[in-house]
């Protein structure tokens, strides 16, 4: 990441009155999926995510974010957010909150981590699935754990215009 | 094809015809390790080779996998030596030299080696010559969106994908730096799937620890070393400048352009821009004439060092602030240094594996057939060092104005 992409970052997880955490799975799972969904709402990041275990992941996004713990408490860290990027943030801030109303889960990283898959299955996955049906099918092929909760994923992706 | 590494490497009809494609025929002038020929000059390999290296691995280890039974079908081998062959056919000139600038440059910052990949796949007379692959069944493979089963993008990106297994052993016999050689048979040979994981067994410990260490020392000797990254450093600069004056390609204009116009996108185009420009005006005649001349730009500050106990942590926290785009100005102004003239980097942290449970660490699977994150396993001397990494922060700026940098740099950061 640039010097720039990873200070916006900062910026943007300040926004979101979250510290940039990497001691354990949990938040280094809620890094990735909130860094893949910001970029998908419109945060230019220019991270390039892939399929792993656990969903979509990138391997620079792991390694900025160790980079990025040490220096967040660093003063003038932060660079200015534009509007758009603040409504981005604030999108994705409802849409975090109103997952947790929804699934039948409320921790923030179950809720994530299905958001971000799905939404990667829908949007990048290879084979693309041909429509919504077959997209859900294929997705909980991959993680069955989700089972109760895809379809309400599905119609809140589609409520914040994300398929 | 004959390779000084592994000897004859076969290729089946389809994939000569995609090696003799105008596209890929490209990767022959690109070199595999940008700048580093000026502090390693056998370093002139390309990432032509490195491709059919990356190829060669990717068939023995899905070979490996078809034993195990995580493969089955012989068109998966096939679809994923065709992804192995041509992941980096979409590679800039100067290889990762040239991947920040044009990718800052480009609309949403998305324009990097790998999108070129795709694109070529999908749109020059590579497609053609895919046969009976659709372009998305090879591309997905390299951008990971391959959903089928996790362990596809291990093999292209994890901490031991083919990938780097290659380009180890490649830089290591052409630059003449050792460290990089490493037990690739035995590591294919002890290849195991667990969880989801890639894994090796126990008997391979030794391989895979020594494949971590290599990649670590490779990386501190030769693609961190400092002359190689100040060269670095001038080369992005000079090409941010020509695409500012609109005479150097951009990533739209990348894509735009015809196969053979395309061909000719390489390290001999750089080095022809250079020479058109070398009498523009200043800095960028500057630059390119120190650049021509192997005129090294000055190291000032640097902190590095392996981070253990977090010593190191408060002044190369600091020392990245150079980064944050109104600190660098103030920087600026504070020292007199025009910013064209002040250069840093702080490439990431760079750690012997990824943390245990992260998505692309390496697993071990002991003898007893129990299974766990090589950092967790506690007869492995990884675990030992799994806290450790390799911190490096570092300004350049030409011999001149050394002395005001180094002044500023202590009143902006106080280090």
């Amino acid at each position: 990441m640039s010097g720039e992409s990873k200070f916006r970052l900062l910026a943007a997880f300040k926004h979101l009155n979250q510290k940039i955490d990497m001691k354990d799975f949990k938040s280094r799972l809620m890094l990735q999926k909130e860094t893949y969904l910001l970029q998908e709402m419109g945060l230019h990041l220019g991270h390039a995510y892939g399929w792993y275990l656990h969903g979509p992941y990138s391997r620079d996004v792991a390694s900025d974010g160790f980079q990025l713990v040490s220096i967040q408490d660093c003063k003038d860290s932060l660079i200015p957010l534009s509007k758009s990027d603040k409504k981005h943030i604030n999108k994705l801030k409802e849409l975090i909150s109103e997952a947790q109303q929804t699934f039948s889960k409320m921790d923030e990283d179950y809720c994530l981590e299905l958001l971000a898959s799905l939404h990667f299955v829908l949007k990048h996955g290879y084979p693309h699935p041909k429509n919504e049906s077959s997209a859900l099918k294929q997705f909980l092929a991959l993680k069955p754990k989700f089972s109760s909760d895809a379809k309400k994923a599905l119609h809140l992706l589609k409520e914040y215009n994300l398929t | 094809m004959y390779d000084p590494i592994y000897g004859y490497i076969g290729l089946t009809a389809q994939e000569v015809k995609i090696v003799d494609t105008m596209a890929f025929q490209r990767l022959h002038n690109i070199r595999q390790l940008g700048t580093a020929f000026f502090v390693y000059p056998g370093a002139t390999h390309s990432r032509f080779s490195h491709s059919l290296g990356t190829m060669f691995l990717m068939d023995r280890v899905a070979q490996r996998l078809r034993e195990l039974g995580i493969i089955n079908d012989i068109d998966e081998i096939r679809r994923l030596r065709l992804a192995a062959l041509l992941h980096d056919v979409g590679h800039f000139p100067f290889s990762h030299c040239l991947e920040l600038p044009i990718k800052e440059h480009s609309n949403k910052k998305e324009g990097n080696h790998e999108k070129l990949s795709v694109h070529i796949i999908h749109k020059t007379s590579v497609k053609d010559e895919l046969d009976t692959y659709k372009p998305s069944d090879i591309s997905s493979i390299i951008t990971k969106e391959y959903v089928k089963h996790p362990i596809y993008s291990l093999l292209i990106s994890s901490d031991m994908d083919v990938d780097r297994m290659d380009y180890l052993m490649r830089d290591a016999h052409e630059t003449g730096v050792s460290y990089g050689f490493i037990d690739v048979d035995r590591l294919i040979r002890t290849l195991k799937v667990t969880e989801d994981h890639l894994a090796i067994e126990d008997k391979g410990r030794q391989a895979l620890e020594n494949f971590l260490l290599a990649r670590y020392h490779m990386y501190q000797v030769i693609y961190y070393h400092k002359t190689v990254v100040g060269f670095e450093l001038m080369l992005q600069r000079i090409y941010e400048k020509l695409m500012e004056k609109n005479v150097a390609y951009d990533f739209d204009q990348i894509c735009k352009l015809k196969e053979e116009e395309l061909y000719d996108f390489n390290d001999s185009y750089v080095w022809h821009m250079l020479k058109e420009h070398k009498k523009d005006r200043k800095p960028l005649r500057e630059l390119i004439s120190r650049f021509r001349k192997r005129h090294r730009l000055k190291k000032v500050k640097e902190i590095q060092g392996i981070s253990i106990s977090g010593a190191q942590k408060p002044s190369y926290s600091k020392m990245s602030m150079v980064e944050v785009p109104h600190q660098l100005k103030g920087l600026s102004t504070e020292s007199k240094v025009p910013i064209d003239w002040i250069f840093y980097k702080t490439p990431k942290p760079l750690s012997i594996l990824s943390k245990a449970d992260d998505e692309t660490a390496i697993w071990i699977v002991k003898e007893d057939g129990t299974s766990m994150p090589i950092a967790q396993d506690t007869d492995s001397i990884i675990s030992n060092l799994y806290n450790s990494c390799f911190l490096s922060a570092r300004v350049y700026t030409k011999d001149e104005y050394e002395e005001q940098l180094v002044k500023g740099i202590k009143v902006c950061f106080e280090i």
